[in-house]
């Protein structure tokens, strides 16, 4: 019995190393969101749903690729899939009226992400500069729902695609274990609306170290 | 002058007359900041929304709330779903006056607490899909109302409650100076916050008067056939995928790959549904009740009839 468990455990460990790295409690060296949480999704597949033509096909997917290949840049990748049951993360896009129908806490906001199932498997240390050791939770995320909304038609294009482009990569990250938002007002994982489409160092190295 | 030329300038005109009503605004209301106290631990929260405006107190009461009031919770959702509908006795408004005195607040389980008094920070929510109208919690500023010490303090993790004074400036974590504050900030409010919230002043058609108005008034009139259901996350509504069995009414739904059904829509139960258009393409129920007829429902068939004549 007990050579069993033993078995296991080193199965789990041997097969298991991004989960057991991103479990094992360390040291921060940097920390960027205005919470003391952060978190990682071992699963990292993605599956998406448009509601109604708020998006074209195309730039639905075209906006999630982005947003994917930003954290790509952070080392993280994701996979899409068609198969719902198996994608941790579920991305929803469409006209606004309809999206917050369905998530009436959209409302004032330009994209909501929604953890709906996760677990707190620890903590790390992060020593701040200005205000001495930290406790940061640590979570691990099993499913989180995000709603993108189309933008209203008086912004120019390319602001829509900029901010679009932002939204995904922000509302992902959020997915992927960024807890809070950056107090920095030019980082992605700021907590307001803008054009900033392109994942700053410190929104890369802030989720990098939990992967 | 020419018609043209004409038009012209009254643009022009109403141009400069907004920009010195904007101008006048942002001098005579300038917005003050108060700085929040930083909180340095864990956060149970769940839900990250991104902003529209930068994310202060006083841009979350001008521009995201249709609403601030004080009220004490009666009835928390059901135990289990993950958001849901709070019963909230309005104790008293601060910014705006609703006439109900008590009301459906929509936030995540376990934010409130039965018993318990808050400053909320609200914005109204009214559509035909949901059997009432509703007010959306802000989440990231709940304030718990101490009433006998007349303190307020934010609630910073709701998994753990764990609430800390709010202002760097301890005068503004009193209740009563806070309310002051809150209400010197109408005047911007009301410019200011129809731009994000649509539902603000929105008033929904309860039920049309006869069979012939809900015909007439609907964009869209189709049957369907309920091919798969998915209760929503709040367990009021079904998204359903469907295919259109007839047309009577429009052309196409403007790309809607689901509807939104009553909670007990059933796969392979046909239902003529009466939708209108929604100013972003988008498209909903025409009135908040009659706008969806299951066929086990007795108006199913004269409804269906007359709709078949008028084909004819």
């Amino acid at each position: 019995m007990r050579k069993t468990f033993v078995i296991l455990a080193l199965v789990l460990i041997v097969a298991s190393p991004t989960i057991v790295s991103a479990m094992a409690p360390r040291t921060l060296t940097v920390f960027h969101s205005d919470l003391n949480t952060i978190g990682f999704n071992p699963n990292r597949a993605i599956w998406t749903y448009l509601f109604d033509d708020g998006f074209t096909p195309g730039d639905f997917a075209a906006y999630v690729d982005h947003a994917r290949n930003q954290w790509v840049r952070a080392g993280i990748h994701t996979s899409r899939v068609n198969d719902r049951p198996a994608a941790s993360i579920e991305i929803f896009g469409g006209t606004r009226s309809r999206l917050e129908q369905e998530e009436p806490r959209l409302q004032g906001r330009v994209g909501v992400a929604i953890i709906v199932k996760s677990a707190n498997v620890g903590n790390h240390i992060y020593n701040c500069p200005t205000l001495g050791a930290r406790t940061i939770s640590n979570h691990r995320l099993d499913s989180v729902r995000v709603w993108v909304p189309q933008r209203g038609w008086l912004l120019l294009w390319w602001q829509r695609t900029d901010r679009n482009r932002t939204t995904f990569t922000h509302e992902l990250g959020h997915a992927l274990g960024w807890f809070g938002h950056s107090q920095n007002s030019q980082d992605v994982m700021y907590g307001a609306d803008g054009m900033r489409p392109i994942l700053t160092a410190r929104d890369i190295e802030h989720l990098r170290q939990n992967y | 002058m020419t018609k043209g030329r004409k038009t012209v300038l009254i643009a022009v005109a109403v141009l400069l007359v907004s920009v010195v009503v904007y101008s006048a605004v942002t001098v005579f209301f300038p917005t003050r900041r108060l700085a929040l106290t930083k909180f340095h631990g864990p956060s149970g929260g769940a839900v990250f929304g991104l902003s529209y405006v930068e994310p202060t107190f006083e841009n979350h009461v001008i521009y995201l709330s249709s609403n601030v009031i004080v009220g004490t919770v009666l009835t928390t959702p059901l135990e289990g779903a993950s958001v849901g509908f709070y019963d909230v006795r309005v104790e008293e408004n601060i910014l705006s006056r609703m006439a109900e005195s008590t009301i459906k607040v929509y936030a995540e389980n376990k934010l409130f607490e039965v018993g318990e008094t808050y400053l909320m920070l609200l914005s109204r929510f009214a559509a035909t899909v949901y059997p009432f109208d509703f007010y959306v919690a802000d989440l990231e500023f709940t304030f718990r109302v101490d009433v006998p010490s007349g303190q307020v303090m934010r609630l910073v993790d709701p998994a753990e409650r764990v609430f800390i004074a709010p202002f760097q400036d301890p005068q503004y974590n009193s209740f009563s100076r806070l309310r002051e504050y809150i209400r010197s900030l109408a005047p911007a409010n009301q410019v200011r916050s129809s731009r994000f919230l649509r539902n603000r002043d929105a008033q929904v058609l309860e039920e049309a008067p006869s069979h012939a108005a809900l015909i007439n008034m609907a964009d869209h009139i189709l049957l369907i056939e309920v091919v798969s259901s998915e209760l929503i996350s709040n367990g009021m509504l079904t998204r359903a995928g469907f295919i259109t069995l007839e047309e009577f009414k429009g052309e196409g739904t403007h790309g809607a790959y689901s509807l939104l059904l009553p909670p007990d829509a059933l796969a392979s139960q046909r239902h003529l549904v009466f939708l209108v258009e929604a100013e972003d393409g988008g498209v909903t129920w025409a009135t908040r009740r009659g706008s969806i007829v299951a066929d086990d429902d007795p108006e199913f068939s004269p409804l269906l009839e007359k709709l078949t004549a008028s084909r004819r």
